[in-house]
């Protein structure tokens, strides 16, 4: 990829030529993305559109001093076609209108590298063909063409992330990201249901595409025979998909920017789960989770990435730190990415049922679920769930009806079902978060109206 | 008095040469069945951000081209920030070649003249943009009515922000010793200004469009809790502007959400607010009339307008409009509008559904194509590294004949819900979603200052049935609901807002109507 920046070089020169400049950051990121939109034509795959997507920026973060302990600070993209002097002096001018109390980055002069083994920036394309190769193969098993195929998505993504930072650091990080998803209907007497299911994986082969399709063509064939559940409180299984939502609200609470900003903070000693009797488990920050989109080796603050534990013994145990709220807080930085994971002792879903003295709920899909991290209250309409008699020991299929809980008090007699599942997701804002941890836990107390 | 709009930046208005350029490359390398356009784009957004500790200044600015060539119904994009001759050159290389590869031999498509879309009827906003008889090379350029002009200094804008903060703050004091919300944890002002500009050429026309999209959000906090106040669209200064009516209504929505008590579940009558309307319609017949999701055949409604049955009672009419100028009786445009869509597309009124029947839906090119239904401008993407799909620009129900109190007044028991706390679809199943942060109670035709909460706490979401609630709609406002004349705007008010097609692809929608009635509303 031919480039229309500057070089880093030039960059950093220029940014340590300039005796108005505090600190600096240089974000230098590259991507590649192959996409297909596939439909069904005429009973066979069409791509209604097929996209590739080269793209190049350089963002530069720095902060001026305002004098009395406090400091403007801007990020702002490069353009391309002007001179880097005028930018960084504009950068300048634009950082003196902002103002927040001094803080620096940390002292750390030392390089990091991370490459991906998943695939190349020259092998997106090949990689988006293989998985729809795929897709055309489960379309063959007798599971699958129980249903209608309707649609897929599916984004081959390669990333070159460049870091620099005025105390010396320099990362440099390479990332591949796959997203797939399928969508198949099953007609039924009545008409037809569809059920979509979407994935974000690092490599190919975590993404199981004939499992999705066979599970997108079971829950439509379930919706068509599901009924209404009745209201009530409910034991509710929720997967690893909604659980890495409702960890992360919980996350959010315990960092110091939420102290320093005023909006509700767990600090540490704060017990978490009030007359907590469930089992026990602890709640990790962890960077080097293999096959997850949390891994970090350093911030671009230069704070190096290592495995926290954020709960532990039903206690909050430490706070997230950057380097910004530490400063303000006279505490010293900590870790503050990384896959969330949840160690905890997991029993296997067969010994789980065994064991019920009341019905259990296992939602399947909620048609939009809504978390708030203000109170940690989570709330949905149930698309699909299933629930176990223990008597009759059998499932009936069920939709509608509205969910709602607040996760801090349904994980009072919190059970975990195995075995440990890694969870990728990506949100609007392109952020990522990563869980590992039980692929399933009940919650109590979580009520259902319909 | 001349009126002042919204033009190019000079980085956007030097692009044209280039862009033409790489067009005529595009046209000459095509084989003769494709059709080719350049969407060029420039996104930018300089915001301040004013807490009590600290003052964030943004100014971030995304540029981005998309070469297509469309070939039968499948339109292949090389998609770059990189924009320069040699790097354009290579993308058409790419694109050449991925098209030689498909080998397609369908007929091509050919997008309408000046002569023909004039005489579609447009709205008078965009004809009289529109110099007499432009050739397919003339540029037309589409901007957006100020009445007062944005600030071009930063230092305006950071200076307006902190004004909102102190009067904001220093409202407080006005409200009585025992109000509930006189001393909140928290208070930020945000304050932004965006300006989306576009450049289309395809064969038929070039045009360019600059919408100024403007926002100002005071947001207070208290324990969990939180208010905030919308004010925005497109416009100039004037769409930002705020007074102590928004203060006050601030200081008493925190109120209202701290003294919420938590509520039974059930069904219930629902009185909705422009705001709440809008969230309704956008995720009853918004999504599920979208084109591309029908070309998926992920939509119920594609059956439901072939058979022609009916979907709701006599008040369910929903539109979908970008061409929304005046909003309400704000002044300035609603948050969706635009004059084209990004595949060049003429902005115009589309009804949805009509008296509870079904008509046709949006579309974006290739779904128009797919489906063989009329074009319409709802082809949207996030930005230059997404893709196209059918959007909602803004969506909203018609408005009735009620005032206000007329409404409230067929209220024995129930609820009025003003705060939304987002949405879902499900066009399959035809299942809603629609998420309140409180409820203020009804009984006999008035408010009786009491306000809930869901049961566990949170957010109240409103669940079922797309049908039985439009069947279910007892009656609509004015849109003027608070005055007993006929009504002087012309459009009901849409809220500005945002949306996500299933669980991605972000875009700026609006979404808005009259005051709804709805009974039997699921609530919990």
């Amino acid at each position: 990829m031919s480039s229309l920046f500057p070089s880093l070089d030039q960059i950093k020169s220029t940014l340590m030529d300039s005796d108005q400049v505090l600190w600096w950051r240089v974000f230098d990121s590259r991507s590649r993305r192959s996409e297909a939109y596939l439909l069904k034509n005429e009973g066979r795959i069409e791509a209604d559109q097929n996209r590739e997507v080269c793209e190049h920026q350089v963002e530069i973060e720095l902060a001026v001093s305002l004098g009395d302990e406090s400091q403007g600070r801007v990020r702002k993209a490069l353009a391309i076609g002007v001179d880097i002097e005028t930018q960084v002096q504009q950068m300048i001018q634009l950082a003196m209108l902002s103002e927040e109390k001094s803080w620096s980055l940390m002292d750390n002069g030392k390089s990091y590298e991370k490459q991906t083994k998943a695939f190349t920036s020259q092998q997106t394309g090949e990689v988006l063909q293989g998985i729809i190769h795929r897709l055309e193969q489960a379309l063959e098993d007798p599971a699958v063409q129980q249903g209608l195929f309707n649609s897929a998505e599916v984004f081959c993504e390669h990333k070159q992330v460049r870091v620099l930072n005025s105390a010396g650091l320099m990362s440099y990080e390479e990332k591949a990201r796959i997203y797939f998803e399928t969508c198949f209907a099953y007609r039924h007497d009545q008409g037809e249901d569809e059920f979509m299911l979407t994935e974000w994986a690092e490599n190919p082969d975590q993404i199981d595409i004939l499992g999705l399709c066979r599970r997108s063509v079971e829950g439509a064939k379930q919706l068509g025979q599901a009924g209404l559940p009745v209201s009530g409180s409910y034991s509710v299984l929720l997967t690893s998909d909604v659980l890495i939502e409702l960890f992360n609200d919980l996350r959010s609470q315990m960092s110091l920017k939420n102290r320093y900003e005023k909006i509700p903070y767990l600090a540490p000693k704060t017990e978490l789960v009030a007359g907590f009797e469930g089992t026990p488990f602890e709640f990790y920050l962890d960077p080097e989770q293999d096959g997850s989109f949390g891994q970090k080796a350093v911030t671009s603050d230069g704070v190096e990435q290592r495995v926290t534990a954020l709960v532990k013994g039903n206690q909050v145990v430490e706070s997230i730190s950057p380097v910004q709220y530490a400063t303000y807080f006279g505490q010293p930085p900590s870790s503050s990415m990384g896959c969330m994971r949840i160690d905890a002792e997991c029993r296997p879903m067969e010994q789980v049922l065994e064991d019920l003295d009341r019905p259990l709920l296992e939602i399947l899909q909620f048609s939009g679920l809504f978390t708030n991290p203000m109170d940690l209250t989570f709330s949905s309409e149930i698309r699909l769930a299933r629930i176990y008699d223990p008597d009759l020991k059998q499932w009936r299929y069920v939709k509608g009806g509205n969910l709602s809980g607040r996760f801090i008090e349904n994980l009072k007699g919190v059970q975990f079902v195995g075995p440990n599942k890694m969870q990728n997701t990506r949100l609007y804002s392109d952020a990522e978060l990563s869980y590992f941890g039980p692929q399933a836990a009940i919650l109590s107390g979580v009520s259902v109206s319909s | 008095m001349k009126i002042r709009r919204s033009q190019l930046s000079t980085k956007s208005q030097e692009m044209k040469p280039l862009l033409e350029a790489v067009f005529q490359q595009l046209v000459d390398r095509a084989p003769a069945s494709v059709y080719a356009s350049v969407v060029y784009e420039c996104r930018s957004k300089k915001s301040v951000t004013v807490y009590p500790q600290s003052v964030e200044v943004d100014d971030k600015s995304m540029v981005g081209v998309n070469l297509r060539y469309l070939v039968g119904a499948t339109m292949y994009e090389e998609a770059t920030n990189l924009i320069d001759q040699a790097s354009l050159n290579e993308c058409v290389e790419r694109l050449v070649q991925r098209v030689v590869d498909h080998g397609g031999q369908d007929k091509a498509y050919r997008s309408p003249t000046w002569a023909e879309r004039v005489a579609e009827g447009l709205e008078n906003d965009i004809v009289e943009q529109i110099p007499e008889n432009p050739a397919p090379e003339t540029w037309v350029h589409f901007g957006v009515r100020h009445a007062e002009d944005l600030p071009t200094d930063q230092a305006e804008m950071v200076r307006l922000a902190k004004e909102t903060f102190s009067d904001v703050w220093d409202f407080r004091l006005s409200l009585g010793e025992d109000h509930p919300a006189r001393n909140p944890d928290q208070l930020r002002v945000e304050l932004k200004f965006a300006t989306d500009e576009f450049l289309f050429i395809d064969s038929s026309v070039r045009m360019s469009q600059a919408i100024t999209r403007n926002r100002q959000i005071p947001v207070l906090v208290k324990g969990h809790d939180r208010s905030f106040v919308l004010q925005g669209g497109i416009g100039g200064l004037e769409s930002v502007s705020l007074d102590a009516d928004h203060y006050q209504t601030l200081y008493d929505k925190l109120a209202k959400a701290l003294t919420a008590e938590r509520m039974s579940p059930g069904r219930y009558k629902l009185l909705m607010s422009p705001s709440l309307a809008g969230v309704f319609a956008h995720e009853a017949f918004g999504h599920s009339q979208e084109a591309d999701t029908w070309a998926r055949e992920r939509s119920k409604a594609r059956e439901l307008y072939l058979s022609k049955q009916p979907v709701g009672n006599e008040h369910a009419t929903i539109l979908n409009n970008p061409a929304i100028y005046d909003n309400g009786d704000s002044g300035f445009g609603a948050w969706g509008s635009y004059f084209f869509d990004e595949e060049g597309w003429r902005a115009k009124k589309q009804y949805l559904v009509k008296s509870g029947v079904l008509q046709q839906p949006m579309t974006n090119l290739t779904s128009s194509l797919r489906l063989n239904i009329p074009r319409s401008a709802n082809g949207k993407r996030e930005n230059f590294g997404h893709a196209i799909y059918s959007r909602q620009t803004n969506t909203y129900f018609e408005q009735g004949d009620l005032t206000f109190m007329e409404l409230i007044g067929l209220v024995d028991y129930g609820f009025l819900a003003t705060e939304p706390f987002g949405g879902m679809e499900d066009p399959k199943g035809m299942g809603i979603q629609v998420g309140m942060q409180y409820l203020e109670e009804i009984r006999d035709g008035e408010l009786t200052g009491q306000t809930f909460k869901a049961p566990n706490g949170g957010a109240v979401q409103m669940t079922g049935s797309v049908q039985e609630y439009l069947e279910n709609i007892l009656g609509r406002s004015k849109i003027d609901a608070f005055s007993e004349g006929p009504d002087e705007s012309v459009h009901p008010w849409n809220e500005l807002g945002g949306c996500g097609k299933y669980h991605k692809e972000f875009v700026e929608a609006g979404c808005g109507g009259p005051f709804l009635l709805v009974d039997k509303v699921l609530l919990g």
